[in-house]
């Protein structure tokens, strides 16, 4: 086990600089997601770190070693792939030990880790069948074998779920998460699914166009984002962003929503008069109110989405479309009047020109 | 709807047509061969009237057939693995690196397809006779002469490349995390999943070398070194030699072709169905 680390990585396929100057440490142990939209280059960042890819400028560090310019083979990675990667010719008892083989270790070495993992994962009985034979669930469980039998420093997963339908996706990444307590080897983890990186990481790096927008705790991203993108990116119903002005109403400001509504946003936020904003809330951080109370966001119901357990509910509201989102099953029906109360408490403020926070008392 | 009887032997005729038109030669010359009976050149007979293996034997010692049949064997078995080999590596390469030039190369190798051997005969035979640097003689009148030349075969490049191409390249990134190295990542991962394309390329140049005429006649020009076809084309026009031995000769070039096609049948097999069933 180790850390990973990066140090101003570059990286440029002629005129396109794909990555950018992205600097990012991850502890022994911990677990890493990458998450981001599609070309933000989260794939080919964990292909450097695999040294599938070379940089073009930077430093790669592995268990405090510098691997910058080594081939994979000496990084001591294991990647587990979205296409699976298994060799279709070869047993999975065959793929799970290519790479102890290719190392030189003793055949009854093989055999005892080979067996040892695929007891972990329950994969003994299909030890002699070859991939195509498998389901997708079982060959991305043979992927991760492959992975675990070499005790890595790191392992790297490049979207291993992707190509599993909704229910699988959920139990593979519990085993996972599972995987990663029992195992606790530092992982580095590509999705763009929201819900695996809030679900499985310990350490959620958002990326776009190359950049890392912002690197933290699952929660600390969903609930302090430093910016627009990550905000809208982190969250399903995604969040809420009105666009507003900064009013005065005594001292204390207040945001000015195109409807006319009024907002407080508190006193010691650094905004002036007449600046433009994005006021951003959660939409389970709204409370629905469908009787005749004063206050909120005047609205109506456009349409009402229930899963069963949770209710969203998308209004027209606040000069544009607003959701909110609750557990609890109410009477509600479309072009209902509505208020929308946001909680003051989870309110934040992004400027609406350049997308970054505006935050108390700065 | 299931064919009617007169579909049926309508179908048969046709079938059997074709089994005539195809097997009929080879069965007229196999019956010749067996035949005691002198036949006139251009003459095939049905049935061996009196069965005799006199002229196989009269053909492989007196004729020396098992002398141009082991000189034939020399050049197509190391001919073949160093062509299959040649191939395969050149196809890694153009399938699976990008190298600047690529595009050149290809182009290269292609042309090589669109010039006919009586083209090329003539700079080809200049070459052979040329002295080699350094160690100052030339391979004419060698295997190497006849072999050399034929280890290069743009046919088999293209189909390797292009079954090479289909290969994901997650497999070769997993290979390579796993810690193979190149050469590792061809023989045990890219090599194994081209197979069937390795069958068929290796059967089809088996026969393209089994068959050059024009190569080993100006490669070569001492007798004892001739290969069957050059040695048949000799035979043919020798107005001593009988008829049934020179048709007897014919059938003992035939058999090693037999012999690989049937060792081989099930990988050329697939090897000409898998690019209709590849996903």
């Amino acid at each position: 086990m180790g850390s990973v680390s990066l140090k101003n990585v570059n990286k440029s396929f002629g005129a396109a600089h794909i990555i950018q100057d992205v600097s990012l440490d991850i502890e022994d142990g911990e677990f890493c997601v990458l998450i981001g939209p599609s070309g933000s280059g989260k794939s080919t960042l964990l292909r450097i770190i695999a040294g599938l890819e070379e940089v073009t400028g930077g430093r790669i560090e592995i268990a405090g070693k510098n691997v910058t310019r080594l081939p994979p083979k000496q990084r001591d990675i294991a990647m587990v792939f979205q296409s699976y990667a298994l060799y279709p010719q070869m047993t999975v008892r065959e793929n799970m030990g290519f790479a102890l083989k290719l190392a030189g270790v003793p055949k009854s070495r093989i055999a005892a880790k080979v067996d040892a993992t695929a007891r972990m994962l329950e994969l003994e009985p299909l030890l002699d069948r070859l991939p195509k034979s498998l389901s997708g669930g079982q060959r991305q469980r043979v992927s991760m074998g492959r992975a675990i039998v070499r005790n890595p420093t790191a392992f790297l997963f490049d979207e291993p779920l992707s190509n599993l339908d909704a229910k699988l996706r959920v139990q593979v990444r519990g085993e996972i998460a599972e995987l990663h307590r029992r195992l606790g080897t530092t992982s580095v983890y590509v999705t763009h699914d929201q819900v695996e990186a809030m679900t499985l990481g310990q350490k959620i790096v958002v990326l776009r166009d190359g950049r890392v927008e912002q690197a933290g705790p699952p929660l600390e991203l969903y609930d302090d984002p430093v910016n627009v993108f990550v905000a809208s990116f982190l969250g399903t119903p995604s969040i809420n962003l009105v666009e507003a002005t900064v009013a005065a109403n005594d001292s204390a400001a207040v945001a000015l929503l195109k409807d006319g509504t009024l907002l407080p946003l508190g006193a010691d936020y650094p905004v002036k008069e007449g600046q433009p904003i994005l006021y951003a809330i959660r939409p389970e951080h709204i409370r629905l109110i469908a009787g005749a109370e004063e206050g909120g966001i005047p609205g109506s119901i456009h349409a009402i989405e229930n899963t069963g357990s949770d209710m969203v509910v998308l209004c027209d509201a606040g000069g544009g479309r607003m959701t909110a989102a609750f557990k609890e099953q109410r009477d509600l029906a479309p072009d209902q009047p509505v208020r929308l109360v946001p909680d003051p408490a989870r309110v934040r403020i992004f400027d609406a020109g350049s997308g970054l926070r505006i935050r108390h008392g700065i | 709807m299931r064919p009617t009887f007169l579909q049926k032997l309508a179908r048969g005729a046709v079938y059997l047509l074709l089994v005539i038109v195809f097997c009929g030669p080879f069965w007229g010359i196999v019956a010749t061969a067996f035949d005691k009976n002198t036949v006139q050149p251009g003459q095939l007979v049905f049935w061996p009237s009196v069965p005799t293996l006199d002229h196989f034997i009269y053909g492989w010692v007196k004729v020396k057939a098992w002398l141009y049949l082991f000189n034939s064997l020399v050049v197509v078995i190391i001919g073949t693995f160093l062509q299959t080999l040649v191939s395969a590596l050149a196809a890694y390469a153009l399938a699976r690196k990008r190298f600047r030039g690529a595009a050149v190369v290809t182009l290269v190798i292609l042309s090589t397809m669109m010039l006919p051997d009586e083209v090329i005969s003539i700079p080809l035979y200049l070459i052979l006779h040329a002295k080699l640097p350094i160690i100052g003689v030339s391979i004419y009148n060698s295997y190497a002469a006849m072999i050399l030349p034929i280890v290069g075969w743009a046919f088999s490049v293209f189909i390797l490349t292009e079954f090479m191409r289909a290969v994901p390249r997650d497999l070769e990134d997993a290979a390579r995390v796993d810690g193979a190295g190149e050469l590792q990542i061809f023989w045990r991962v890219i090599l194994p999943l081209v197979k069937p394309a390795l069958g068929s390329t290796t059967i089809f140049g088996f026969l393209m070398i089994w068959d050059q005429y024009l190569l080993p006649l100006i490669a070569v020009d001492k007798r004892e070194l001739y290969t069957i076809p050059v040695v048949l084309r000799s035979l043919r026009v020798d107005e001593i030699l009988q008829q049934n031995i020179f048709i007897a000769v014919t059938v003992i070039a035939t058999v090693p072709c037999i012999i690989v096609y049937l060792l081989l049948q099930k990988q050329f097999n697939r090897g000409l169905i898998a690019g209709a069933v590849k996903g």
